[in-house]
């Protein structure tokens, strides 16, 4: 079990290099970056026990980077298919952050705010027409917005197929939800009526 | 006052045969003239003049590939080290050397202070607190460096933390455009000292128990 969180923890190591160079770094000062990262005592403690923590990092990680990605494939060439799988790419990422803790909805404003910026510089772009900015409106909305909605509402759906037997923590759903479980040692109660 | 007899003389005109070769103002790298951002705009291409970036903007060199798989085979040796026993982790204590060059090409020896001595002395029999140290030259990308791992002995982080502020008074100035690292698990207490010369003829320093 520990395995999890640990695996994740070394792959952060890479993400954070790749992008300081995808951010124009030298090589030089992504490998300190890195070096840091690999020897900081608090990541090393997280991604030795069995917390959400260490996904929550790797999933902040690599949301950084492929939207670092889609920035740079935004300046190349918008619409393309990299622009499209990384814009995508994205709005995964951010679903799997939200859905590891709700401390990844700070993640997602940090993208939103980057966002609203690319967006006011299209449209203060004169040879930007307002179709094409709508064009980029629409795909942001829905890689950036819809994406991640779906991600972590499927996600809930997975759970509720996996977890469908009573079990320890019963106690913090509530009696609807209890009575849907397997198995559950809730008994039935009549409902209230008016008489 | 200027009279009507002055006239502005125009120059000479090139000879007949004078033929220029390129226009007089070459346009500067990745400059677009306007019907060029006309067109890239109508594209959907951002307004930078800057040179594209590629793909997803990672270059990456196949050297860096092999660093980073370096990284993380560090990053695991780093993560899963008794990870059976979390409470414990491998620390690094670095310090980077930027100061003048002075007298690199001299080994220093570092005594370790007594107080430490009488903790080493009380550590068990039968660990092993013999230097083991050796030098090699890694094929880093476009660099050639030298790379030194002495093995310390049992020590806790705080002497090492001790060891290191004395290390760093000691050798301040005398062993420039290194980096130095004492690695240790705070459980086991095992302690190693890496230092990193990025000049390949200078020597490393080193740490004596002597």
């Amino acid at each position: 079990m520990r395995m999890v969180p640990a695996t994740l923890g070394i792959a952060t190591v890479p993400l954070a290099y790749l992008t300081l160079r995808g951010l124009d770094c030298r090589a030089t000062t992504s490998l300190l970056a890195s070096l840091f990262i690999i020897f900081e005592n608090a990541l090393i403690t997280q991604s030795r026990h069995i917390l959400l923590d260490s996904p929550l990092v790797f999933f902040t990680a690599l949301t950084v980077f492929v939207w670092t990605g889609f920035c740079n494939e935004d300046k190349h060439e918008p619409f393309s298919d990299p622009w499209w799988g990384w814009l995508t790419l994205t709005g995964l990422s951010l679903g799997a952050v939200v859905s590891s803790k709700w401390v990844g909805l700070f993640t997602i404003t940090t993208v939103g705010l980057g966002t609203i910026r690319q967006l006011w510089t299209l449209l203060g772009d004169l040879r930007v027409s307002p179709r094409l900015w709508i064009r980029h409106f629409l795909a942001r909305a829905l890689c950036l917005i819809i994406v991640p909605i779906l991600f972590y509402m499927i996600m809930f759906q997975i759970h509720f197929l996996i977890l469908e037997n009573s079990g320890d923590g019963d106690g913090f759903m509530s009696a609807e939800f209890q009575h849907t479980l397997g198995g559950h040692g809730m008994a039935d109660t009549y409902a209230g009526a008016f008489q | 006052m200027l009279s009507g007899a002055v006239r502005a003389r125009r120059p000479p005109s090139p000879p007949p045969s004078y033929h220029q070769s390129g226009p007089r103002f070459p346009p500067k790298e990745g400059h677009l003239d306007a019907d060029e951002r006309r067109a890239a705009a109508s594209l959907g291409y951002g307004p930078s003049r800057k040179p594209a970036h590629a793909s997803g903007g990672y270059n990456i060199t196949p050297g860096e590939w092999k660093l980073l798989l370096v990284l993380v085979v560090l990053a695991s040796a780093v993560r899963l080290f008794r990870i059976s026993k979390p409470d414990s982790v491998v620390y690094a204590i670095p310090l980077l050397y930027q100061s003048t060059f002075r007298r690199a090409d001299q080994s220093r020896t570092l005594k370790i202070p007594d107080s430490t001595k009488s903790i080493l002395a009380s550590s068990p029999p039968d660990t092993s607190r013999h230097d083991i140290s050796w030098t090699f030259t890694p094929h880093w990308p476009n660099c050639s460096s030298r790379l030194r791992l002495s093995y310390l002995g049992l020590m806790d982080s705080l002497i090492s933390q001790r060891l290191q502020s004395r290390f760093l008074r000691r050798f301040k100035g005398t062993c420039p455009n290194h980096f130095v690292l004492v690695l240790g698990h705070t459980k086991t207490r095992h302690t190693w000292l890496c230092a990193w010369s990025l000049r390949p003829s200078g020597s490393l320093p080193f740490l004596s128990r002597t």
